[in-house]
């Protein structure tokens, strides 16, 4: 699936410009990142049809292209025939309508099945929520109903438009647990939004980013978050900090510890939710500031994950830090030290080095 | 009694065709950019400013053979629409309009656009998010707006002087009615009328009041 959005948008003062394609090989998420303020929500407004624009937008299937918009032709797809389902930061459920009959508005009007309505009801747990008037509703439990909503909707993209920004801390965890379980249940191309850093780190497959330049807000290609937050020429790079790491889990339990494979090192993971303890591949995200460089394997710390590699480059960050990039099993991993440490341990160019990881910074994602 | 079953009948008409005549113009007026919206919106306001009785010279000008309203009339073998029904609803119909108009544009205002367009990003084309979204929530504004303009057309009395006349059955409402019975000195008949008008008049507005208090407390 494909979308191409060649086109700019003039509103008043703000001009945006995009000349980009985005494009989900398996449905995963895509990140669309950029500052409050800068355009996020008119860039997907001209992707849904809300806003006017002059250029082409364009859907790639698997089977067809269809022309959402495309001003030299006068085609115009209005918004309700592009099926493009959205979730907003303050929920907009309809209040006249209970949570049930709010879901049902959606369902009523797509090819959702009964099955559908089951599974997502059951996923998102909204069964004791149904009889509910949307006024009596948390912003985490809204949040989850205007999910259920918008993928009863059937849409063929799931655009969440700052789906976090209005919950609390626990609210914002299971909001974004649900995302994730999601994602793997009905295998949408997803769109989020976001201005907030961890959500990016959290969910993103590829990132999108909205910059500001002199006249006008511009949408950079997307790209791999796990080479963005290596590239020191993108913005992500000072922004990110820190890196991923892909492994493969086992499936053995050691000492409550479950053993992922990097190559032919070992990385334990504490706690891992249970249906992860099946072998499967699992993205690690990992803070910079959390790994810390050694010369040797120090068996005397408490330090669960210690990783062997390679030093492949050293930038210096501002005067008293460094950023080392660390090859592992060819992955690579980013460590914020200091400059004092830096100098201490005469870091050199392809050193061989050891990492440590501290345990708890180990986040499974997607 | 017939007067105020007239009466009754031309508010309960012109009450119905003033709520459909209205959304449209009230949505317009809420929603659209278009810049030279004012000139309608004032065009609109000019019955609650003009005596009663200009406006009724000009309906009684163009409801008259030579005017728009003559020839409307020639379509079914009549001359002229003043002095009669029809000619009676349109004149309420334009003398209550702001006052149907208003509450409704108020509403519309205040529910924004953001509902309607949730409901098309999950496939509900205009009509269908209009009836089933829109509508809803308006419910306020439209009760609002209906008891205002059915209080309203029944307060009519210059207007209806102007263009309708005095035909019992036909044109004779309670207003002029009782205009009458004062100038025959039937002091008694005019009590009766007046205090049934004002009865039904307090009635309507304290329900309005009521529905408004209801709807703040989150009830409607």
């Amino acid at each position: 699936m494909k979308l191409s959005l060649n086109f700019h948008l003039k509103k008043n003062q703000f001009h945006l410009k995009s000349n980009v394609d985005i494009e989900w090989k398996q449905p995963s998420c895509h990140v669309i990142f950029g500052k409050s303020g800068i355009g996020k929500t008119h860039f997907l407004r001209a992707i849904n049809g809300l806003e006017k624009v002059e250029g082409q937008i364009l859907w790639h299937d698997k089977h067809q292209t269809e022309i959402w918009f495309d001003s030299s032709v006068k085609r115009d797809t209005p918004c309700h025939q592009r099926h493009v389902a959205m979730v907003f930061q303050d929920q907009q459920l309809f209040s006249h309508l209970t949570v049930e009959d709010n879901i049902k508005f959606a369902f009523e009007r797509s090819n959702a099945t009964h099955h559908d309505w089951q599974q997502c009801i059951q996923a998102l747990q909204i069964e004791p929520l149904l009889g509910f008037k949307t006024q009596q509703l948390s912003g985490g439990q809204a949040q989850r109903v205007a999910l259920a909503r918008a993928i009863l909707s059937r849409p063929k993209l799931l655009i969440l438009d700052e789906p976090l920004a209005s919950l609390d801390w626990q609210a914002k965890q299971d909001v974004l647990r649900y995302i994730k379980q999601l994602n793997q249940l009905w295998k949408l191309p997803i769109l989020y939004v976001t201005h907030d850093v961890n959500e990016v780190l959290a969910l993103a497959d590829h990132v999108i980013m909205l910059e500001q330049t002199q006249q006008s807000t511009r949408v950079r290609d997307p790209r791999p978050l796990i080479e963005i937050l290596q590239d020191d020429d993108h913005p992500f790079y000072t922004l990110g900090k820190s890196s991923i790491l892909n492994v493969t889990n086992t499936g053995v339990v050691k000492e409550q510890l479950v053993h992922c494979q990097l190559g032919n090192q070992i990385i334990r993971l504490p706690e891992v939710s249970p249906e992860n303890t099946t072998e499967s591949t699992l993205r690690l995200c990992i803070s910079a500031s959390d790994v810390s460089l050694s010369l040797s394997a120090s068996q005397d710390s408490s330090i669960i994950n210690i990783l062997k590699g390679k030093i492949t480059r050293i930038d210096k960050t501002n005067n008293h830090q460094y950023m080392i990039q660390v090859n592992i099993e060819g992955q690579m991993l980013l460590s914020e030290i200091s400059a004092h440490s830096y100098n201490r341990l005469k870091i050199e160019l392809w050193q061989t080095i050891f990492v440590q990881i501290k345990g708890i910074a180990l986040q499974a994602a997607m | 009694m017939d007067a105020l079953f007239l009466t009754l009948k031309l508010a309960f008409f012109s009450t119905l065709i003033l709520i459909i005549i209205a959304t449209p113009i009230a949505w317009f007026l809420a929603h659209s950019r278009f810049k030279a919206k004012f000139i309608l919106e004032a065009l609109l306001a000019l019955p609650l400013v003009l005596p009663p009785t200009v406006l009724g010279f000009y309906l009684l000008i163009a409801l008259g053979p030579q005017g728009p309203g003559g020839w409307l009339a020639s379509l079914w073998g009549e001359q002229t629409l003043a002095f009669s029904f029809t000619g009676l609803l349109i004149g309420s119909v334009i003398y209550s309009l702001p006052f149907v108009v208003q509450p409704l544009q108020n509403g519309f205002s205040l529910i924004g656009k953001k509902p309607l367009e949730v409901a098309y990003t999950l496939n509900a084309n205009f009509f269908d998010a209009f009836r089933h979204i829109i509508l809803p929530l308006a419910k306020p504004a439209y009760i609002s707006a209906a008891t205002l303009g059915f209080a309203h057309t029944l307060g009519e009395f210059g207007v209806v002087l102007m263009i309708g006349g005095n035909i019992p059955n036909e044109t004779q409402v309670i207003s002029i009615k009782i205009f009458e019975h004062v100038e025959l000195l039937e002091y008694q008949q005019a009590h009766i009328l007046s205090a049934i008008l004002l009865g039904i008049s307090f009635v309507m507005l304290a329900f309005i009041y009521a529905s408004r208090h209801r709807q703040k407390a989150g009830v409607l």
